[in-house]
């Protein structure tokens, strides 16, 4: 087994002479035979116990996650985190890959530590990660505590641009909650990805086949176009893909007077010709995050009016958790019309916790 | 877990200045009002984007009996985007639809106090490949007819379920468009793949330990039944109980139109996978050399599923379901347009499944 360092199995796991006992049909297994299976089992039995009816959380939908999965089989009973990652950007860039693939793999629900779990601190890479983090299926800040890896929560972050970003980014996430969670739900009815390349909403486009990392879709209608490289200058610009037709446009969900489009004058030779047009994007206080022509998503502000239960006065509140942001603000329909001026979506209601 | 879940799912449609909202779910909350379900069925505002020289001049929601009540909202607008704030916020659970558009090139749907349409007689669809339905408004001051187009599209296999395609116009104008503009299986899919007819097995070929590959094979696509997409020939093949080798080559576009493969995991790198060797190997930590230099993999999760693009234009899958220890090793020859994919593994069974589907999205689902 070459890809197994120093070709040993049993390297920092259990001997592979021990056994694991299926909990449904008693069967035993040696680990030899069946350590890949091992977090599928676990995850799969922890999902079945939070999920018993006769418990006090028995009407909550549970959440599992694990950093072991097994096959798209693990999709179904627990989200999957990868972790360690370097604080670099290289590893910002594959982190970006890493949940592509979990997606592809069968487990939508992913992610990878924001601010990376090992290495030296970098308050900028940190803020841009936040920044990704806005779309990410699970944002965890997590690290190993060693005298290397310094904390790493954001109220630790010193550098002010860089505090504001994350800031930003954090009420950013809470503004696309319900959008994300109406796009996993249609993945909870149909199966696929909830963020995947572009390639998947447009495979018969080339250009969409390059820098997978730089562009790529979370739900139907929403394109991430993140910093992924380390910025030069005070602001800092990338390119960005954006297929469309005449007379639509990419609009920036951050920025709605952001419109971007990228139509090949057909009537010049030249310009029709050139593959893999790009825009160039400039990286700003929000994630680069664009709602696709012809689409419609539910999007929310922070603050709702409730009457205080004291003074029996109209107040006006912040909310401070996504549940009592979806429960409590009413949703702002954004809807961005194609060239045949027409224009589809959904929304996902719950009571927030069955 | 969904049947014991308190949800609401809405689909929305926007044409001719009428945003329609369908509702589609069976949850135990269907037709259970607020008070019961405890969700925020509540809309605050529309924002048209990308709105720069359109006008809207009508607006107002319509009741699930289709009464409309005309809406006031407070409009603003920067140039680029428009947005319609509600006195007081819409309930989803109500309305049926919310009006916003523009006279001059939409039927004006606010001018109608109430709109109930009654169905002509409504020709039996059994047999029958298009049936016209014509539907007339009951509003005495609204005498326009509307036509109902429904193609009834056959069934082709068994997987791909009766569906409708329905069109309305009227004058030549679609004043809306039904709740559900469905895929023609008719034209997309011509024949029905048969997997006997897909794949070619021919004899084996000397296994590295002198034994006798017992057989190779092909797969076709299903696109035409003609372009391979896999072979195994000049691969091993190798079955026995501590060690199962065997292997194919994964066909892609030649040259400039090659195009990597993707998927395994878990990994950290990059999207596409690059020529080398994949473990499945699943431990608690992953070490030193795999966090610290690049292209390191995570050794958490096993994901042996490999997808890529054929030359037919479509998108293939492989998964093996093994769950012993196992190497994948990839090479790439971008000239002949093809990935080597061979796997070592030191046990259990091995199941082999192949998909295809035009889109990556299919073939994820």
């Amino acid at each position: 087994m070459p890809g197994v360092e120093n070709g040993l199995f049993d390297d920092k796991t259990v001997s592979l002479n021990s056994t694991m006992t299926n909990p449904d049909s008693k069967t035993t297994h040696q680990m030899y035979n069946v350590r890949n299976m091992y977090g599928l089992m676990m995850a799969q039995s922890t999902h079945k116990i939070i999920s018993d009816k006769a418990l006090p959380i028995g009407d909550r939908r549970p959440l599992v996650y694990s950093q072991s999965t097994f096959s798209a089989a693990s999709g179904s009973v627990s989200a999957h985190i990868a972790a360690p990652v370097a604080r670099s950007w290289d590893w910002l860039r594959y982190s970006v890959a890493s949940v592509l693939n979990m997606n592809i793999l069968g487990v939508p629900m992913s992610g990878v530590d924001v601010c990376g779990t090992t290495g030296t601190q970098d308050a900028q890479l940190c803020a841009y990660w936040y920044q990704l983090a806005v779309f990410q299926p699970i944002a965890r800040n997590h690290y190993l505590t060693t005298d290397k890896n310094p904390a790493n929560e954001p109220y630790l972050v010193t550098d002010a641009p860089s505090a504001a970003l994350i800031r930003t980014a954090m009420y950013d996430r809470l503004r696309v909650m319900r959008y994300m969670y109406t796009e996993f739900f249609k993945v909870t009815l149909k199966g696929g990805a909830f963020v995947k390349p572009m390639f998947f909403n447009f495979p018969a486009d080339p250009d969409a086949l390059r820098d997978v990392e730089q562009d790529f879709m979370v739900g139907e209608y929403v394109k991430v176009s993140p910093l992924l490289t380390k910025p030069a200058g005070a602001t800092p610009s990338y390119s960005s893909y954006f297929p469309t037709a005449k007379g639509e446009a990419w609009v920036n969900l951050f920025n709605l007077s952001d419109l971007q489009s990228t139509v090949p004058d057909a009537t010049d030779a030249k310009e029709a010709d050139k593959k893999f047009q790009r825009n160039s994007i400039n990286a700003g206080d929000h994630v680069n995050a664009y709602l696709m022509p012809g689409a419609i998503i539910p999007m929310q502000g922070l603050t709702y009016q409730t009457v205080d239960p004291t003074t029996k006065k109209t107040v006006t509140k912040t909310a401070k958790t996504s549940n009592e942001m979806m429960q409590q603000i009413p949703v702002d329909l954004v809807l961005n019309m194609n060239a045949n001026e027409e224009a589809r979506g959904d929304i996902f209601v719950d009571d927030g916790y069955s | 877990m969904l049947e014991a879940k308190q949800y609401d799912f809405y689909s929305f449609y926007y044409s001719a200045g009428n945003l329609r909202k369908e509702w589609s779910n069976n949850s135990q909350s269907a037709g259970l009002p607020d008070s019961v379900t405890q969700m925020n069925r509540y809309v605050n505002s529309v924002t048209f984007v990308n709105s720069k020289g359109k006008t809207f001049d009508f607006y107002c929601w319509a009741n699930q009996l289709q009464q409309v009540e005309q809406l006031t909202p407070t409009t603003s607008t920067d140039g680029t985007y428009t947005t319609f704030t509600f006195a007081q916020p819409v309930n989803l659970f109500s309305i049926s639809g919310i009006y916003i558009g523009d006279k001059s090139k939409h039927k004006d749907l606010c001018t109608i106090a109430q709109k109930k349409w009654i169905a002509a007689a409504v020709p039996v669809l059994k047999d029958m490949p298009t049936a016209t339905i014509s539907l007339a408004s009951s509003d005495a001051t609204d005498k326009t007819v509307y036509t109902v187009n429904i193609k009834l599209i056959e069934k082709k296999t068994p997987e791909q379920l009766q569906d409708i395609m329905v069109s309305i116009t009227t004058d030549g104008v679609t004043p809306f468009v039904p709740t559900e503009v469905l895929t023609d299986y008719a034209t997309k899919f011509a024949t029905v793949g048969d997997l006997s007819k897909r794949l070619v097995v021919t004899q084996g070929m000397v296994n590295p330990d002198k034994s006798i590959t017992p057989f190779s094979f092909q797969i076709l696509s299903d696109s035409d039944h003609t372009t391979v997409i896999w072979d195994s020939a000049n691969h091993p093949l190798l079955l026995s109980q501590y060690l199962m080798l065997w292997g194919g080559s994964m066909k892609t576009g030649q040259k400039e139109n090659f195009v990597p493969a993707f998927g395994l995991g878990e990994r950290v790198d990059d999207f596409w996978l690059s020529d080398g060797i994949y473990s499945f190997w699943n431990r608690n930590m992953a070490s030193q050399k795999e966090t610290e230099m690049l292209p390191a993999k995570n050794g958490y999760g096993t994901h042996p599923y490999i997808a890529w693009k054929t030359p037919a234009d479509t998108f293939a899958a492989k998964f093996v379901l093994n769950v012993a220890a196992n190497d994948v090793m990839l090479s790439s020859d971008k000239t002949a347009g093809s990935i080597s994919f061979d796997q070592i593994s030191v046990g259990g069974s091995m199941q082999l499944f192949v998909q295809e589907a035009r889109n990556p999205e299919k073939l994820v689902q």
